[in-house]
């Protein structure tokens, strides 16, 4: 017993039998492989299946019935290069799903895909839901997008609840400029008797130095 | 080739080459490092005989064997490194961690340890020692200490053994006389120890290559994530996660952070010593 002494290679000859790869491992294998009982088997296959084509529809398809949090994590990975469009008007649908790691990889994935993001940015401002408008200001306030400050104005002004309009104020007290001070007032008289809506009103006032 | 008739590192060629390497290697170049890339870049041209960056460029990338790029890799990596660097992660790895990975594991099976990056061999060569002396456990149970590095001149290095003063210096004396043989001022690591860990050449964001990777129960991964950007570092933490068993741990750098990069891992606490654990229920 003791510490081995070397042998030709490290290459695991359990892991080596076990691995049906390269040109065994077929799309169509690996697109089953997403349903395999063995999370360990599905990561790998979503490794793999990565670089090939219609990867991100499969991967898309997969995530809401996937359990496993260590697999998501890999789905929403394998996501984060070449979006498109349909990609992240999918992704938008996770806004509402009722799994959490489902909600934030998709709030993370839009704040790092900011233009696809502002794609769909008036849709999600208008959606019938608050909670998911919450979530368009939570993706707003770190998606890098020039537009950024604009939106959070309009919502400030034209949303009518208050949980999104507070949210909303809350993000503006980190980015907010100049250009905030003057909503600020219609903000307030929109919402005159709402706690945290003067708080965050008048902290945002005092940052700009103007309280 | 003089230095003085190499052509300057253009600001779109710094952009092409940064790109490129990064996709390659994960490895991300901030415009902070702009003088040390645009140094290493003129070493390799001279050394190719190519004046001129975009030549280099397209002889590099278009290279069958991809001997250059493998030199170019060799030179933009960092590897200072010494033995017991961070010692207070290898005493909870005999004092704690290594009995509790012996309790999962049944009688036979060897207990596997992975040290990456490499760099010149101080930090598995690090853990043997460590493990030689401080875990009992070693009597019943066998210990592999593989150890692996993007770069295939540290590779070498490494396994000749041949350390400066600086590199031991924070060996206890008596263990320097156990284990290495002074000479010139130079310190050869004994047969013994050197046997004692294999080495290989990995690159942790190559799929096809780190396939071959698998079921470490204990992973030293330190220093090396902070070189990624953040895409790369979460591929990387994935990556690590599947070449680990459930149960198993993984040892970032005091400064790396694997909650900030995944939440894959269980976080836990050996007095003052962070360690990763892979759930025992996570699959592998």
């Amino acid at each position: 017993m003791g510490l081995k002494k070397k042998t030709d290679t490290i290459v695991d000859t359990e892991a080596q039998s076990d691995e049906k790869r390269s040109a065994e491992r077929t799309q169509e294998q690996l697109i089953a492989d997403l349903a395999s009982a063995d999370s360990s088997t599905k990561r790998w296959a979503i490794r793999d299946l990565a670089n090939t084509e219609n990867a991100h529809k499969v991967f898309l398809e997969r995530l809401p019935t996937e359990n496993d949090p260590t697999v998501i994590e890999a789905l929403f990975s394998a996501l984060e290069h070449n979006m498109t469009d349909a990609d992240a008007s999918q992704l938008i649908t996770m806004l509402k799903s009722e799994q959490v790691q489902l909600r934030n990889g998709a709030i993370e994935l839009m704040q790092q895909n900011p233009d696809l993001f502002a794609q769909n940015v008036h849709k999600l401002m208008q959606d019938e839901d608050p909670d998911t408008r919450i979530f368009c200001v939570d993706i707003i306030g770190a998606v890098a997008h020039p537009e950024a400050l604009n939106w959070l104005h309009h919502i400030a002004l034209n949303d009518d609840n208050e949980n999104v309009v507070g949210t909303a104020l809350d993000k503006l007290a980190e980015v907010c400029n100049a250009s905030t001070y003057d909503i600020l007032q219609t903000v307030e008289s929109r919402f005159p008797n709402h706690a945290y809506i003067t708080f965050v009103i008048s902290l945002i006032r005092n940052q700009l130095g103007s309280a | 080739m003089s230095t003085a008739t190499l052509e300057k590192i253009a600001v779109a060629d710094f952009e092409r080459f940064r790109s490129m390497f990064y996709r390659k290697t994960g490895i991300h170049f901030e415009d902070s490092k702009r003088y040390f890339v645009d140094k290493r870049l003129h070493e390799r041209m001279k050394a190719t005989g190519h004046s001129s960056f975009k030549s280099y460029f397209t002889f590099m990338r278009f290279q069958a064997s991809g001997e250059e790029f493998q030199n170019l890799v060799n030179a933009m990596t960092v590897n200072e490194t010494y033995f017991f660097r961070e010692e207070y992660q290898f005493e909870a790895m005999t004092r704690y961690i290594m009995d509790e990975l012996d309790s999962y594991r049944p009688p036979g099976e060897d207990l596997r340890i992975w040290s990456v990056p490499s760099s010149t061999g101080e930090e598995p060569y690090s853990i043997a020692i460590h493990l030689i002396e401080n875990w009992k456990g070693l009597e019943h149970r066998d210990v592999e200490i593989a150890s692996s590095d993007i770069d295939s001149n540290v590779l070498a290095s490494a396994k000749k053994g041949l350390y400066s003063k600086r590199s031991v210096q924070n060996i206890p004396t008596a263990m320097i006389k156990k284990y290495f043989i002074e000479t010139n001022g130079q310190f050869q690591l004994c047969e013994d120890i050197r046997e004692s860990v294999t080495f290989s050449l990995a690159n942790l964001l190559s799929g096809t290559n780190m396939k071959q990777f698998r079921n470490f129960d204990l992973v030293f991964c330190r220093n090396l994530l902070i070189y990624f950007d953040d895409e790369s570092r979460k591929k990387a933490a994935h990556v690590l996660f599947d070449s680990m068993k459930p149960g198993g741990y993984i040892f970032l750098g005091h400064s790396e952070s694997m909650s900030r990069i995944s939440s894959m891992f269980k976080v836990r606490k050996f007095g003052d010593v962070i360690a990763y654990q892979k759930p025992l229920a996570g699959g592998a």
